[in-house]
């Protein structure tokens, strides 16, 4: 009985102690948000300095800044959100933005945006708040940064065979010329240098053919039209016809990159955090430049790129705005556009010196931003990693010469119509 | 009384983290549910689309039960020539014995990833290198759709251990006047293995059966570190990481609940269909006594 | 139930017909097998020692120069201690209660009388038929509706309520205690928790040694459980610090074969330390039953 009593009265004194905790920490005020984002370490660094700087602003609020591979950030915002207990505040990849958006994770920001004086959403490009910012009318996301893809050549390659520079005149055409002159064989016929690489979302030769992957009232898919496949056929002839870029068995092992690093590939079609990431942290030896993507019937490049959201579950919401305006405001940019080469999504940021006059190479990097324009993002459906990894998967087989692109388009367009039909 | 609170932790958990679920579990299949927005009910729709309109399904079906046709015999075979091997009783059986058996233990990360990097494509990869030592030409493994399968029954061949050690003891309780009786009848090697050591070890490879089969149904940790998106060509997209990537990736819990349950129906009928069969061929000892 | 591998008994018998070509044979086949099943292992621990420049043209067995600094680098980007004390805690506190809730139901189930016992028994068996993924989404909402979302105790509790394999080991092996025993203990005084306590424990200690290396093992290898239950990097356990470890910095072989390594070494060690039991409870595990 005595032992109850004790037991008891322990209790009490547990559940009074705690409920004062509780109190003290409301009187205190200091609001400790968790942030989410992705970054190597470099950028890690750089971001924590600028949130350091963020804290010094506002007194009242500690971020807690959790660094989580990119591939996983999608995973971890939705088995949170539904475990009860996601981030505040997260970077968001415009890969995944529509299923977290169409599930209702995020907080609609227009109200915060349309409050706040000092905020200017017009600033922003429009492309990237149409393809990662905003889903079914409501705002979601501010994109921070834009990722472009162009083309990196070798200069050297080119001299040596004797051909000009690519520009804004080259089409299909010109580019597969210039490919065939620059993929070198040694005497025993193996092939030592490539004309070019495919690294870029096979997804962007259809739109330069002046097609897309799925209808336009998102309900089902095209690719079984021959503007589709024969896109993608010409894509798989560039690897297995004409041997003009690196078969998978040829880049596995080193991977393209490092293949175009080692000066072995002429144009290297890749992102424009390619020359910060990679060239400039491994260390490439030759000069290097970058061209736009050349046009087939019209010209098309995928954007992409990222951007912060607020967490509806999230109980500081007021605070995670303020962080959020923070990480894509003009201040945060700038120096990321310095530190990192990003490429700022304000169009302010962007166009002033500290992106364009960088003394970095590339020296022509005004092409990435003559490239937004052009660019395409991910159709706003619900299903969209879903929607790429199956489609990705068929048409793998297609680029390894493994069957006619034809054929693989065929057999994904009744798997994709499948999975539009049952979106939830 | 007593009985039953010496149950009682087992009785309790079964109910809550068991029985419970498993009604709880049903209902959820008959829902669309993504465990933030309320759930819908939309009756056995989750079935129906599975069984008539879902590519993933047949193909994560298909590729597991490809799994288990080649890992589980190959696996059984394997672990029955080692564990004869051991069982012959010679100095240094000890060691052997643990380093067959050793890679059974290790944790599954970590060994998925060691493969990970033995089975890196083209020559820099040291399965590709020992291989090149045979003139065997490099294969591009994880990356291809036609090796990524066959590079998952490689790495769980080298974890038959388990399996091995309860053959062994299955071999050792062989009693050796049946094969001394064998010998004076003039059977031969072959012989003395088909007559005796095959029948009388029937309830070892009986378990080793069901356990393998139960086993390579439920294939995660391996294929969501090599291949979380299911490999090229989805060649690998095992059951439970389809089921976990509807559940855990896209939150159509429902759905991910409907798999469930069509999985323990197949293991279910699997396991039936083994102890069917196994009247025919499981022999116990205590069967001949009587 | 025979746990004696190398029983004298046999020992006669191969001497006496395992003529010397033979044995030979068998010797050459068990070295090639077992150097086979050596060179993961061999090319884990030469990775984990090699230089980070060459890692992937450097194919030779033995590194040149050593590199013992992969090791002290691999723990600077991954706190190590920590992730070392989530998993203890989780396997230690698991293997307890596991192996005390185990042990009292097996008990309740060997030893006890009551109306439907048997039929008890069979529904504890066939739950080992039941794919953990049947109750995953229904159990995963339980933890986070009671707010325990990225926290252990849906990693732990569990272990309270015993398992239904371990149950059944344990219960198989009570079985073969003379029931003498409990009797001899109760004329003595004792009551029921005392005769589990002092009698059956003590007897069946190989099982529950075997019942506990399993479920360190369990734990310490479990992948699955805090990649759904935890998010916060602060809460993750070895495996999955090195499932991460590996998103991040999937070019460093070297130094992820080196967190491989010491991953794996405490398995290592419990198996050289306690190889006997290790053995006897998978030869338990495989008793016809």
């Amino acid at each position: 009985m005595i032992k109850h009593r004790t037991l008891l009265a322990l209790l009490a004194f547990v559940v009074v102690a705690g409920l004062l905790a509780g109190c003290s920490k409301q009187n205190d005020e200091v609001v400790t948000l968790r942030l989410v984002a992705w970054g190597n370490q470099r950028e890690e660094q750089s971001m924590r300095s600028l949130i350091a700087e963020f804290e010094k602003q506002h007194p009242n609020i500690k971020v807690d800044l959790q660094i989580t591979p990119h591939a996983r950030i999608f995973d971890k915002l939705m088995i949170s959100t539904a475990g009860g207990r996601p981030p505040d505040v997260s970077r968001v990849s415009s890969l995944w933005f529509h299923p977290c958006a169409a599930k209702g994770l995020f907080e609609d920001l227009r109200p915060y945006a349309s409050n706040d004086k000092s905020f200017d959403l017009e600033d922003f490009y429009p492309q990237a708040i149409e393809g990662w910012g905003k889903y079914r009318g409501k705002l979601y996301c501010l994109p921070t940064d834009i990722d472009v893809y162009a083309m990196y050549y070798n200069k050297e390659l080119f001299d040596k065979a004797g051909i000009p520079y690519p520009d804004w005149s080259w089409d299909w055409n010109t580019y597969l010329e210039a490919a065939k002159k620059l993929t070198v064989t040694d005497a025993e016929g193996k092939r030592i240098q490539w004309g070019t690489s495919t690294d870029q979302f096979w997804q962007s030769y259809v739109k330069q053919n002046g097609w897309s992957v799925i209808s336009d009232d998102l309900k089902y898919c095209t690719l079984d039209e021959p503007a589709a496949y024969e896109a993608i056929q010409w894509l798989s002839d560039l690897i297995n016809k004409h041997h003009v870029a690196p078969s998978s068995a040829e880049t596995l092992e080193i991977s393209s990159l490092k293949l175009f690093e080692a000066g072995k590939i002429g144009m290297y079609i890749s992102g424009s955090w390619a020359a910060e990431l990679q060239f400039a942290k491994d260390g490439i030896s030759f000069d290097y430049d970058v061209a736009p993507l050349p046009k087939g019937k019209k010209r098309a490049t995928f954007i992409g790129g990222a951007g912060y959201a607020v967490l509806r579950r999230s109980n500081h919401k007021k605070e995670a705005w303020e962080l959020v305006k923070w990480l894509t405001g003009r201040e945060y940019q700038r120096r990321a556009a310095i530190e990192s080469q990003i490429i700022p999504s304000r169009r302010s940021v962007a166009e002033s010196g500290a992106y364009l006059k960088l003394n970095k190479p590339p020296k022509n990097r005004k092409v990435f931003l003559d490239m937004i324009q052009y660019g395409w993002t991910d159709p706003p459906v619900s299903v969209s990693p879903e929607m790429r990894e199956l489609m990705n998967a068929e048409i793998a087989l297609a680029t390894l010469g493994k069957k006619p692109a034809k054929d693989a388009c065929e057999k994904v367009k009744p798997v994709i119509d499948q999975l539009l039909r049952h979106q939830e | 009384m007593e009985g039953y609170l010496c149950i009682a932790p087992w009785l309790i958990g079964f109910a809550l983290l068991t029985l419970g679920p498993m009604i709880f579990s049903f209902i959820i299949s008959l829902t669309q549910w993504d465990l933030i927005n309320s759930p819908k009910f939309v009756g056995l729709d989750n079935y129906r689309i599975i069984f008539t309109d879902d590519f993933r399904f047949r193909q994560s079906l298909k590729v597991t039960a490809l799994y288990a046709a080649m890992s589980v015999p190959l696996g059984m075979i394997g672990s029955l020539c080692v564990a004869m091997l051991l069982n012959l009783n010679m100095r240094g059986m000890r060691v052997f014995r643990s380093i067959f058996y050793l890679p059974a233990i290790l944790p599954g990360v970590a060994v998925t990833m060691l493969w990970m990097w033995i089975l890196r494509p083209q020559d820099t990869g040291v399965l590709n290198h020992i291989l090149g030592f045979f003139g065997v030409s490099p294969k591009p493994w994880l990356s291809d759709p036609a090796w990524a399968l066959p590079s998952f029954v490689i790495m769980s061949l080298w974890g038959i251990g388990g399996g091995m050690i309860i053959y062994l003891s299955g071999l050792q309780s062989v009693p050796t006047q049946l094969y001394e009786a064998a010998e004076i009848d003039g059977a031969g090697s072959w012989r003395k293995f088909t007559t005796i050591t095959l029948p009388m070890i029937s309830p070892t490879i009986f378990f080793n059966l069901v356990m393998g089969i139960i086993g390579s149904f439920q294939v995660f940790t391996a294929s969501y570190i090599m291949t979380p998106n299911g490999g090229p060509g989805y060649s690998t997209l095992f059951y439970v990481l389809y089921l976990y990537q509807k559940a855990f990736k896209y939150l159509q819990m429902g759905y991910a609940s409907a798999l469930a349950w069509i999985l323990f129906a197949v293991v279910l009928a699997l396991t039936l269909i083994v102890f069917k069969t196994s009247a025919k061929w499981v022999y116990y000892e205590s069967e001949v006594k009587q | 139930m025979s746990i004696e591998l190398t029983g004298k008994r046999k020992r006669v018998r191969s001497r006496s017909d395992a003529e010397l070509p033979k044995r030979i044979f068998a010797y050459l086949l068990l070295l090639i097998g077992s150097g086979i099943f050596l060179i993961p292992f061999i090319w884990l621990l030469s990775t984990s020692l090699k230089e980070p420049k060459s890692i992937f043209l450097d194919l030779r067995w033995i590194p040149d120069p050593v590199r013992w600094q992969n090791y002290p680098d691999a723990f600077k980007v991954m706190p190590f201690p920590l992730y070392l004390l989530n998993t203890c805690k989780i396997t230690f506190t698991c293997l307890v209660l596991q192996v005390l809730s185990c042990s009292i139901v097996a008990y309740g189930f060997a030893r006890k009388r009551f109306p439907g016992r048997n039929v008890l028994f069979i529904v504890l068996l066939s739950t080992m038929m039941l794919p953990a993924q049947v109750t995953m989404v229904p159990v995963f909402k339980v933890w986070s509706t009671l707010g325990f979302y990225d926290t252990f105790v849906p990693l732990i509790v569990p272990a309270a309520f015993g398992s239904a394999f371990f149950i059944f080991l344990l219960r198989q092996y009570f079985m073969t205690i003379p029931i003498e025993m409990d009797e001899a203990a109760r004329i003595d005084g004792a009551n029921t928790l005392q005769v589990w306590w002092k009698v059956l424990l003590p007897q069946a200690k190989p099982a529950l040694v075997a019942v506990a290396i399993f479920s360190f093992m369990a734990h310490w290898n479990d992948f699955m459980g805090p990649l759904i239950y935890t998010t916060s990097s602060g809460k993750r356990t070895l495996a999955l610090a090195l499932w991460s470890f590996q998103g991040q910095y999937s070019t460093d072989w070297h130094l992820l074969m080196a967190a491989s390594t010491v991953v794996m070494l405490p398995l290592l060690i419990l198996f050289f330390a306690a190889q006997k039991y290790f053995i006897q409870g998978i030869v338990m595990s495989g008793v016809k039953g």
